[in-house]
C-alpha cells in the first residue's frame, strides 16, 4: 500500500479547491492539482485496478486547468474574439463533468480498499461527502450552459452549489490524507 | 454510491443538448447595441446620457459620437456601466451637450429633433445608429406663478405623480407631451380621473391642489419597454379671465437588468417606435 499516493491525493484537492489569486494570476492553479492526482493514480492503479478508468480523464483535464493560471475576467479580455465567453465557459463545464467522474472513479476505488481492511467509518464518510460533492456538481454542469443566457440574478444557485463543491472537495482531500495515515 | 452506466450516459446526452440549445439562443454583440431614447431636452440642462449595451468583460471601443442630422459633435464626459447581467453589461455615455453658455452652438442647436447617431469606434470605423428621438431645447413656457410645482414622486412600476398649487381659480385645459403619437405609451390622470387625450375640464379653485399622474402603460408583449424615455409632461390651463398657461413635470422609466435579455431580442429588428 502507498501511503504516499494519499498524500498527492490531498495535495491534488488542495491545489484543484483552493485558489489564491495575486492580481491576475492563480498561485494554486488546478492543472497542478490534476498532475498531482495522476501521479497517485499511477501509485495506486496497481493495487486498485478500477483506478485506470481515470487515468485517461485525468490526462485531458491537465491542459484544460492551465488556463486556471489566469484569473477568468482577464481571461476574457485577453482572447478578446466573439466567441472566446462560449468556448471558456464549454472549457469550464467540461472540466467539471470530467473531475466529477474522475473523482466518482476515485471514491470508488478507494471505498472498495476501505471495505476489504474494515474502515467502515471513513469508507461512509467518503461515500457521504462524494453523494453531497455529485447533487451540487451537476448543478453546477447544468447551469453552465444555461448561463448564457440567463441573467445575473439566476447565478446565485450556481455560486452556492460551487462553494458547497469546494468545501465538500476540501473535506474529501481531507479524509484521503486520513486515509493514507490510517493504513 | 454507484451510477448506472446508462444514467452516466443519459446525463452526458442532456448536458451536450443543453450546451447546443443554448449556443443557438445566445446573442454575440459584434458591436454596441443602442436603445431607442425618447427624450425631451430643455434648455438648462447641459447633458444627456445614451444607453447601449455590450458583452461583458469587453474593451469599450467607442471614441466619439456625432449628430449627422445637425452636424455637431458633442463631447463625450464619461462611460459607466449601469447594469451587469450575466453576460451582458448595460453601459451609458454621457454627452456634453452645451459647454458653459456659448450662444453659438447654443442657437445651431436649438429646437433640433436628432433620430440618427454615427458612433466611431477605435479601429476608425463609423456605424450611423437610430436613436429614436431626441429633441433638443425645446422651448420652455412654464407659468408657474398661476399653477405652481409643488411636488414630485416616482413610484417604482414606471408611475410619476405630480402635484401643482393653483394660485388663482382655473381649468385644466389639456395635457399633452412630445410623444403622444406612440399609443399606448402614458396614462393620465388627473385628481384620479383618467385622461385619455381628450379634454381633461379640470376646475381647480385657487389655493387648491392638483395632482398629474402619468403611468407608462406598455402592455408585457410590446417592446415599446425597452426604450428609454425622460421627457416632459405639459398641463395647459386656462384662467377664469382667460389667462393661458402651462407648467410641466418630468417623467421617465428605468430599465432592470433582465430587461437586457429581452431588450436584445430586437437588436437585429430594432425596438419598436
Amino acid at each position: 500500500m502507498n501511503k504516499g499516493a494519499y498524500k498527492y491525493l490531498f495535495w491534488g484537492m488542495m491545489y484543484i479547491f483552493l485558489n489564491i489569486h495575486i492580481g491576475y494570476l492563480n498561485i494554486l492553479p488546478n492543472f497542478v492539482g490534476y498532475i498531482f492526482i495522476l501521479y497517485s493514480l499511477n501509485l495506486l492503479s496497481g493495487e486498485i485496478e478500477i483506478l485506470n478508468k481515470a487515468k485517461l480523464p485525468t490526462i485531458v483535464l491537465i491542459p484544460i486547468g492551465i488556463k486556471d493560471i489566469l484569473e477568468q475576467n482577464y481571461l476574457y479580455k485577453l482572447l478578446e474574439t466573439q466567441y472566446s465567453i462560449i468556448i471558456l465557459k464549454f472549457l469550464n463545464s467540461l472540466e467539471v463533468v470530467l473531475f466529477l467522474y474522475v473523482l466518482y472513479i476515485l471514491c470508488q476505488g478507494i471505498s472498495s480498499v476501505l471495505r476489504d481492511r474494515g474502515l467502515l467509518k471513513i469508507e461512509k464518510s467518503i461515500n457521504n461527502a462524494f453523494r453531497t460533492f455529485f447533487i451540487f456538481s451537476v448543478l453546477v454542469i447544468f447551469f453552465d450552459p444555461f448561463s448564457l443566457n440567463l441573467p445575473l440574478e439566476f447565478g446565485y444557485i450556481a455560486i452556492i452549489s460551487a462553494i458547497v463543491c469546494c468545501i465538500i472537495g476540501l473535506y474529501l482531500g481531507y479524509l484521503f490524507k486520513k486515509i493514507g495515515d490510517a493504513i | 454510491m454507484r451510477i448506472k452506466r446508462n444514467y452516466m450516459i443519459f446525463g452526458l446526452f442532456l448536458w451536450i443538448a443543453a450546451w447546443i440549445g443554448n449556443v443557438y439562443y445566445f446573442k454575440v454583440l459584434k458591436e454596441p447595441f443602442f436603445l431607442k431614447h425618447y427624450y425631451e431636452v430643455r434648455e438648462g440642462m447641459q447633458t444627456i446620457s445614451l444607453y447601449y449595451i455590450d458583452m461583458a468583460n469587453r474593451e469599450d471601443k467607442i471614441t466619439s459620437i456625432y449628430f449627422p442630422e445637425i452636424d455637431y459633435k458633442p463631447v463625450i464626459l464619461n462611460k459607466t456601466i449601469s447594469i451587469h447581467s450575466g453576460n451582458y453589461d448595460l453601459k451609458s455615455i454621457e454627452l456634453n451637450l452645451l459647454q458653459g453658455d456659448d450662444k453659438e452652438i447654443l442657437d445651431k442647436i436649438k429646437n433640433t429633433l436628432v433620430t440618427k447617431i454615427e458612433v466611431e469606434y477605435k479601429n476608425g470605423e463609423k456605424r450611423v445608429i437610430d436613436i429614436g428621438r431626441i429633441y433638443i431645447y425645446t422651448e420652455n413656457k412654464i407659468n408657474s406663478d398661476i399653477l405652481s410645482f409643488r411636488s414630485i414622486s416616482s413610484i417604482s412600476g414606471g408611475r410619476t405623480i405630480a402635484t401643482f398649487r393653483a394660485n388663482d381659480n382655473l381649468k385644466i385645459k389639456k395635457l399633452n407631451y412630445e410623444f403622444m403619437d406612440m399609443d399606448g405609451l402614458l396614462g393620465l390622470k388627473v385628481n384620479g380621473k383618467v385622461v385619455n387625450g381628450d379634454e381633461p375640464s379640470t376646475i381647480i379653485a385657487k389655493d387648491e391642489e392638483l395632482t398629474v399622474e402619468a403611468n407608462f402603460e406598455f402592455n408585457k408583449e410590446s417592446s415599446m419597454k425597452y426604450n428609454v424615455y425622460n421627457f416632459f409632461v405639459n398641463v395647459e390651463f386656462e384662467t377664469l379671465d382667460g389667462k393661458m398657461g402651462v407648467n410641466s413635470f418630468a417623467v421617465n422609466n428605468q430599465f432592470i437588468g433582465k430587461d437586457i435579455f429581452n431588450a436584445l431580442k430586437y437588436s437585429k429588428s430594432g425596438v419598436n417606435k
